[in-house]
């Protein structure tokens, strides 16, 4: 007998050492990517789930908070209107509940103004007449201040003091202010807000308000927009509601926050469209370029 | 009567309150003064450049800042409640100004 030659080179005894090995290295691959994809699954649907579960939440929220307002409101302006059944100082309490939990959904000026005409009408004593004022006053510029914090952290504010004058009281001579102008998203605009005239008794200005909303970079400055519009501004204007609207769903409103005999504290908040109040839609045009210029980002 | 004057002589209190600031810092321990009518009320701003200070009637007034070796002013109104007021010092051609934010 005879041996067998040995001649099985080195690479066919590698592959013998390796032939089991590579089905056990498959082995684990394939496990391993079972694995790893089975826990990315399951914490997608995880995720998912969270999301699902955060989201009906907030929708109940909102459903049973939007009933209870609904309610509220309802019993509230129902019996506004009742003079017989509630004395003045009910109708403030009302006119108080209203302001403070609806402010920036409706427009509370018609409401504020008519609580104003039943004071004045109203056959309370004097100091108790000047209490029921203030009070409203103080409640029109809580009002206001609330708004104004929300509105500038979107935004831009500045603030103006106005000396009144007698020209500016008796509406002879208008007080232009200092110009200002404002960038927000990308859109520079200047504004130009003049006082017209100054009413101490009511607590009003006539104030006109230019806009000039410069043309984007690289276009002639022929481009550039020019809009006014004219105005009174009291302590019951409350900027949310009564602001004006610009292009590039943006809005501007001006405040008076303080006045007296000697002068008045005047503010101008330029701020995004979508800070504006809740009853206010924007245009289609506008949802329909958001929609672009969200779907073009990264 | 005697009353009646406290009250009104309560009702005639002012303050004013916000910060100073030149170019991008807050102007800290800077001399701040009201002066509404005759009388002058001192303050100095605080450690992070703010300040509160009460005047004794309400209505025109003018808030004075000591600056480089000068006092710059500008006119405010004082009301019957507290005011927030915030100021900027401004240089132009060399010539410094105090103005509101």
């Amino acid at each position: 007998m005879t041996a067998e030659p040995d001649d099985k080179d080195r690479w066919d005894k590698l592959a013998i050492i390796l032939a089991p090995v590579g089905g056990l290295l498959t082995a684990v691959a394939v496990a391993t990517l079972g694995f790893t994809g089975s826990r990315a699954l399951e914490r997608q649907q995880s995720s998912e789930a969270k999301l699902r579960l955060y989201s009906e939440l907030m929708s109940r929220r909102e459903e049973s908070e939007a009933t209870l307002r609904k309610e509220m409101f309802q019993s509230i302006i129902g019996s506004f209107f009742d003079q017989s059944a509630s004395s003045l100082d009910v109708r403030l309490l009302k006119m108080e509940l209203l302001a403070q939990n609806f402010h920036e959904a409706l427009n509370l000026t018609p409401l504020f103004v008519y609580l104003k005409r039943d004071i004045a009408q109203s056959n309370s004593s004097g100091p108790q007449r000047r209490g029921y004022e203030n009070r409203l006053a103080t409640l029109a510029r809580e009002v206001v201040r609330k708004q104004l914090i929300v509105l500038e952290a979107a935004g831009h504010r500045r603030d103006w003091t106005l000396l009144l004058s007698d020209s500016l009281l008796d509406g002879s001579k208008s007080e232009p202010l200092e110009d200002v102008s404002q960038t927000l998203d990308g859109v520079t605009r200047r504004f130009r807000l003049t006082v017209l005239r100054a009413d101490t008794a009511q607590r009003e200005l006539r104030v006109s308000l230019e806009i000039e909303t410069k043309a984007g970079p690289g276009t002639a400055e022929s481009n550039d927009s020019r809009s006014a519009v004219e105005f009174d501004v009291g302590f019951f204007s409350s900027p949310m509601i009564d602001n004006t609207r610009l292009s590039d769903d943006q809005r501007v409103a001006v405040v008076l926050t303080d006045m007296n005999e000697a002068g008045a504290n005047l503010s101008l908040v330029y701020f995004p469209g979508s800070r504006a109040s809740l009853r206010e839609k924007p245009y289609y045009e506008e949802i329909l370029r958001k929609l672009a210029d969200t779907a073009g980002r990264p | 009567m005697l009353s009646l004057l406290l009250v009104l002589t309560r009702l005639s209190f002012g303050e004013i309150f916000g910060d100073i600031k030149a170019g991008d810092r807050y102007l800290t321990m800077a001399d701040v003064s009201l002066t509404c009518g005759t009388e002058t009320v001192v303050a100095k701003t605080d450690s992070v450049g703010s300040f509160r200070i009460r005047s004794k009637a309400n209505g025109k007034c003018r808030v004075s800042l000591k600056w480089k070796e000068q006092t710059i002013g500008v006119d405010v109104v004082v009301f019957d409640r507290p005011t927030r007021y915030r100021f900027s010092v401004e240089e132009v051609d060399g010539k410094s100004s105090l103005k509101r934010l």
